[in-house]
């Protein structure tokens, strides 16, 4: 078995910052937010249009 | 078709197979072969994994289901985003740890080979079906509008994947979808520009859409809880995140896709990058269609959109009959244009009465349409029993070649190819893939050198494309088979599903435990199929993802607790 302190530095290594955000939880954020506008927007054609 | 298009089509097509043979001559083991050299940046990855996904048939039949149903069927890719970002999270750490080629050799690891060799078996099956409706399902629409032979059309598209596939493994795969959607998303912004150009003078895109959403059409979000209605905020939301954490973290077509990226950081971002842009993707697609409704308002449109269907009834003695329908169809036409007219004039003026009677009207005039257009397909039905007369996947590519000027036909027909093409080498790379590393290098052959390997993964490619082929060629023998095998999918991908979850989160849970409920699972959802197609109950196939995985988890859980935890 790989000791834990191994496996964290192997994953600190993978896991590298994304290029903006300044960390993953944000970016994962602005990926759900920006599904909710959209749906959002399509429901408010639904309402206003259909 | 003009010489033109054929140009067109034919340079666009063999430059993208050259591109893919020319960039991938450095590949020469079986590493790079099936993985590329792991140095694809996050916008190949993300292209590549939104090409796999949309095959011609999504290019074909979403504007169609558009014209008809108007765009509720956006809500299918609700759940999508959710899903990207559950698997950057969880999954793709773990398969990047492991330095894993399939998915499946994850699952040795957690559990046991039997349970490895079960789940790509699963795989292989619904995979291998697929295939030969993705080259199948284009072709047939392809000959059949365009008079060309359908084996040849298979043979064409079929060849032609096989030959960079064959060559380039993996990276020549992305390398040549990061092209293939560049014409693709290219050639459908050029045709909703015609569209828009080709609607009279006094119907702007503003107009458009006002007469497309007093039509009804604009219905993108429903948030009724109806368990038998297909296209729900809820069913895409839950269901179809399901669906597509199944998709993309245990089908091989896709997890290949993304673990051939330099580094966990490019993976995550080009499945992030497909989860903000899948949506908007497939509204404009479906938007191209509520256009060609549009169009359709203004412009005669054929009675039924199957050309081959209405030459056979031409031969037919009742060829008489179904003149009749099409000129009371034509009528019905002409008055419902009037009514379209009238309906923009009175929005134009904003009154309410003009305008809600004119709404009535031309919905009475659809109804109408929609009847007779009915009574067409009985009548083919009648003399030809076994045609296939929903004509929804004819009317995009019936557009096209009528109203496209000549040139981008032959470019819309080559974004048809490319997004068959993209689909199908993804699916041949998988199953060449699954079929050496989880069975042939695993249990068969085990002890031979990695030049071994790369010639095997070859050949089991070709293999694998003509298999495809020959299925793609017997499929026309099958009542409903591309329905059937768009269900297929939902038939193992819960299962599959429940397993990775399982392995996953529920830590005490061993092979023995796990390989009995996956059992469980599979028959439960089988049997749940079996009396929903009876009628016995009412569940949209969108469901059985979640149900599978359900079971499976809460039956491994079970066993476990009472104690067979080998």
């Amino acid at each position: 078995m790989m000791p834990n302190s191994k496996i964290e530095a192997e994953d600190n290594h993978l896991d590298d910052l994304p290029p903006f955000m300044g960390t993953w939880n944000r970016m994962y954020m602005l990926v759900l937010v920006v599904h909710v506008l959209f749906i959002a927007v399509f429901y408010l054609i639904t309402l206003r249009l259909s | 078709m003009h010489w033109i298009d054929w140009t067109v089509m034919g340079l666009t097509l063999v430059t993208i197979v050259a591109y893919g043979v020319y960039r991938t001559r450095d590949v020469t083991d079986v590493k790079s072969y099936l993985m590329g050299h792991k140095d694809l940046p996050w916008w190949t990855i993300g292209l590549s994994i939104m090409a796999t996904q949309a095959s011609a048939i999504t290019f074909l039949s979403t504007p169609g289901q558009a014209f008809d149903d108007g765009m509720r069927f956006a809500q299918f890719y609700f759940g999508l985003p959710v899903a990207m970002v559950f698997l950057s999270i969880f999954v793709l750490p773990i398969f990047y740890r492991l330095n894993i080629f399939t998915a499946y050799e994850y699952l040795e690891q957690r559990f046991d080979l039997k349970t490895r060799t079960l789940t790509a078996s699963l795989f292989l099956l619904s995979r291998g079906l697929a295939a030969g409706i993705t080259i199948y399902a284009p072709s047939i629409i392809l000959s059949s509008l365009m008079g060309w032979n359908l084996t040849l059309t298979n043979l064409m598209m079929g060849i032609l994947v096989i030959v960079y596939t064959v060559a380039g493994g993996t990276k020549a795969v992305s390398v040549t979808q990061k092209q293939q959607m560049i014409i693709i998303l290219s050639g459908m912004a050029i045709t909703a520009l015609i569209l828009l150009y080709k609607l009279p003078a006094h119907v702007g895109l503003t107009e458009a859409v006002k007469v497309a959403g007093k039509m009804g059409k604009l219905n993108i979000v429903d948030f009724s809880f109806d368990l038998s209605n297909r296209y729900t905020f809820w069913s895409g939301i839950l269901g179809g995140t399901f669906l597509f954490l199944s998709y993309f973290g245990t089908d091989q077509s896709q997890v290949q896709r993304y673990l051939s990226g330099r580094s966990l950081k490019e993976s995550r971002l080009g499945l992030l990058f497909n989860g903000i842009i899948k949506v908007p993707m497939q509204f404009m697609i479906l938007f191209v269609g509520i256009l060609v409704y549009v169009f359709y308002l203004y412009t005669p449109s054929p009675v039924h959109f199957n050309r081959a269907n209405i030459l056979k009834v031409e031969k037919s003695e009742r060829y008489e009959e179904y003149q009749a329908l099409e000129q009371a169809n034509g009528e019905i036409q002409s008055q419902r244009m009037a009514a379209a007219d009238q309906l923009i004039l009175a929005m134009d003026a904003g009154d309410e009465t003009v305008i809600e009677q004119a709404q009535s009207t031309m919905k009475t005039l659809q109804a109408a349409e929609r009847s007779s257009r009915e009574e067409v397909r009985t009548l083919i039905k009648e003399v030809s029993p076994i045609l296939d007369t929903n004509d929804l996947d004819y009317v995009f590519l019936s557009f096209v070649t009528d109203f496209l000027p000549i040139g981008l036909v032959g470019l819309l027909l080559a974004v048809i190819f490319s997004a068959a093409m993209s689909s199908i080498s993804s699916e041949l790379n998988a199953l060449a893939t699954t079929t050496v590393i989880d069975i042939y290098r695993r249990s068969l052959v085990t002890n031979r050198q990695d030049p071994h390997y790369l010639k095997a993964s070859r050949w089991f490619t070709v293999g694998w494309g003509v298999i495809a082929l020959i299925f793609a060629e017997t499929a026309s023998l099958f009542d409903n088979l591309i329905q059937a095998v768009n269900i297929i999918g939902s038939l193992f991908y819960g299962t599959l599903l429940g397993i990775f979850l399982t392995a996953f989160f529920l830590k005490k849970v061993k092979g023995d435990a796990i390989f009995i409920a996956a059992l469980i699972g599979e028959a439960s959802v089988l049997l749940i199929f079996w009396l929903s197609q009876i009628g016995y109950i009412s569940i949209a196939y969108l469901w059985l993802n979640l149900i599978g995985c359900i079971i499976v988890m809460l039956t491994a859980w079970i066993i476990a607790k009472l104690g067979s935890n080998r």
